[in-house]
């Protein structure tokens, strides 16, 4: 990705919110990929081009939009892609397979009898259900 | 970049995306401020507050604060308000009752006064981090099923105050805070987050979570919004009805129910001493507090019926042993063994229902200061300063 192309107005005074978004939903989206120091130049970017006189509140503002925006497209993502591949497959498979169980009532999430139920698994668990909430929600 | 901006920009924290990537690396931390980690019970007339450092399990904070502001009235004299501060906090606000507008920032769970709720959370981050320079990284307790909505205030009211949170349902925090991690592994010992049921009944909300080893689904969770408030009510409109223009407090009314509350039979006859219009009063209230907190059994009852219902087949036995009661309304008397026989009644297999005992206002905020203590880099949700 180069920086050319996610240049801020050049004119701070004139500051588009349409630029700083985009340039927020590449923080994101690199944050979610995991190229972190790529999201850290970025955000250099985006500190450096940001005029002086930019409402922080309309900073937040944009950036939550942004994130709510990444997560969502990724939700889909994650929920689409298995669907259109095991769609795919049946296609291919010359339509002789049965079609995938109802997602109406999703299983119930595998319980763990361990002792050393790990809290961290636990949370990672009420993430993806709020992330699934808010992809179902959109 | 002049050095104006620089100092601007320095203070602007980027939310990170964290649920949407889970598995992401760590986002680099920019400063070398000193963490503080905060388990913090957001309760509607109790908050419970608990801090400690990372990689320690020792607990330096541990505070239980009233979640009233009062905001001090025009016209004070000096020196009437200590420090002639013109917002007071917790006790502090109930003690000057006479001088100050007292807002509660929730209403059944929620936040209902944003300002308020603001000037809360930062008199509770002073409360954590004196030197007000810290990063602190808060696990705030959420009721169950709590909507989008009420999340997100508690988001807008943190920006500022707290550098990163994390939202976690108050039951399942309960079911970590009441866990026994010196015991796990133990024979015998059953771990309360592999398969329990918790019912917090607080101020607000009644909230009713089955915990069997994963985090719960929204299906796993019921919260109703009629608990300690909602009894005091009742009383209420109960004793203005026997005796008009009373003139009892809702402050009154709550501490009476504190100190006389059950559930069953009618208990007879409860005699409470009440000034009014400046004179002394006798007031005979068993069928009053009787009826109010017979009605939270009516409540909560077929919410945790249909919880059982719904438990896997495979541990429900095990489940009808380890139902626990904790919040303020572990503490009318006869909680438990009311709901009990009416699950035996009820034909319900062998069950047992405890009451969390003594710490039932800090098992939230145990569990949440747990989660934060477990919580991984990208889990922690950001907020823009």
């Amino acid at each position: 990705m180069t920086e050319s192309a996610l240049q801020l107005p050049v004119n701070p005074t004139e500051p588009h919110d349409e630029d700083v978004a985009r340039l927020c939903r590449q923080i994101c989206l690199c944050r979610a990929r995991g190229e972190t120091p790529e999201a850290a130049r970025l955000e250099k970017v985006l500190r450096s081009r940001l005029p002086s006189d930019f409402d922080p509140e309309n900073l937040q503002q944009i950036f939550q939009t942004e994130q709510r925006r990444v997560i969502d497209a990724l939700t889909l993502v994650e929920l689409l892609g298995p669907m259109l591949a095991e769609r795919f497959a049946d296609t291919m498979a010359a339509k002789s397979a049965p079609l995938p169980a109802s997602a109406a009532n999703p299983p119930r999430p595998a319980t763990r009898r361990s002792s050393s139920l790990d809290i961290a698994d636990l949370i990672d668990g009420m993430l993806a259900q709020d992330q699934a909430m808010r992809g179902s929600a959109a | 970049m002049s050095s104006a901006t620089v100092d601007k920009t320095e203070k602007i924290t980027m939310p990170s995306p964290s649920a949407a990537a889970p598995s992401a690396a760590p986002t680099t931390r920019r400063t070398d401020r000193k963490v503080v980690l905060v388990g913090f019970d957001l309760g509607t007339n109790k908050s419970c507050l608990l801090t400690g450092a990372p990689g320690s399990n020792d607990i330096i904070i541990s505070k239980i604060v009233p979640t009233v502001v009062g905001y001090v009235r025009d016209g004070i004299v000096d020196g009437i308000i200590a420090g002639n501060a013109s917002v007071l906090y917790g006790e502090e606000a109930l003690r000057n009752l006479l001088h100050v507008n007292l807002v509660s920032p929730l209403a059944n769970g929620v936040i209902a006064h944003r300002d308020a709720a603001r000037d809360f959370l930062q008199h509770v981050r002073s409360l954590a981090d004196s030197s007000g320079s810290a990063e602190i990284r808060a696990v705030v307790g959420i009721p169950a099923n709590a909507d989008e909505a009420a999340r997100e205030d508690i988001r807008v009211c943190a920006t500022g105050t707290f550098d990163r949170v994390l939202l976690v349902p108050e039951p399942f925090l309960a079911a970590l805070g009441y866990r026994d991690d010196s015991r796990l592994g133990q024979p015998g010992y059953v771990d309360p987050v592999t398969n329990s049921l918790f019912i917090d009944i607080g101020g607000g909300t009644s909230d009713l979570c089955l915990v069997q080893g994963y985090f719960p689904t929204r299906d796993d969770q019921i919260s109703i919004p009629f608990a300690g408030d909602a009894i005091d009510e009742l009383m209420r409109q109960d004793i203005e009805r026997v005796y008009p223009n009373n003139g009892l407090t809702a402050l009154r009314i709550r501490e009476i129910k504190e100190n006389h509350s059950y559930v069953g039979p009618i208990r007879k006859p409860i005699d409470v001493k009440v000034i009014m219009g400046g004179k002394s009063h006798t007031l005979e209230l068993g069928d009053v507090i009787g009826r109010a907190c017979n009605t939270l059994i009516d409540k909560i009852y077929p919410a945790l019926t249909s919880l059982i219902t719904h438990a896997s087949s495979d541990g429900v036995v095990t489940l009808l042993q380890n139902i626990v009661i904790t919040g303020g309304g572990s503490q009318i008397k006869g909680i438990d063994t009311v709901l009990q026989k009416k699950l035996s009644d009820d034909g319900f297999e062998s069950p047992k229902i405890r009451l969390a005992g003594q710490d039932y206002k800090r098992y939230v905020a145990i569990g949440a200061l747990k989660a934060a203590r477990a919580a991984r880099e990208n889990q922690w949700q950001y907020l823009l300063a």
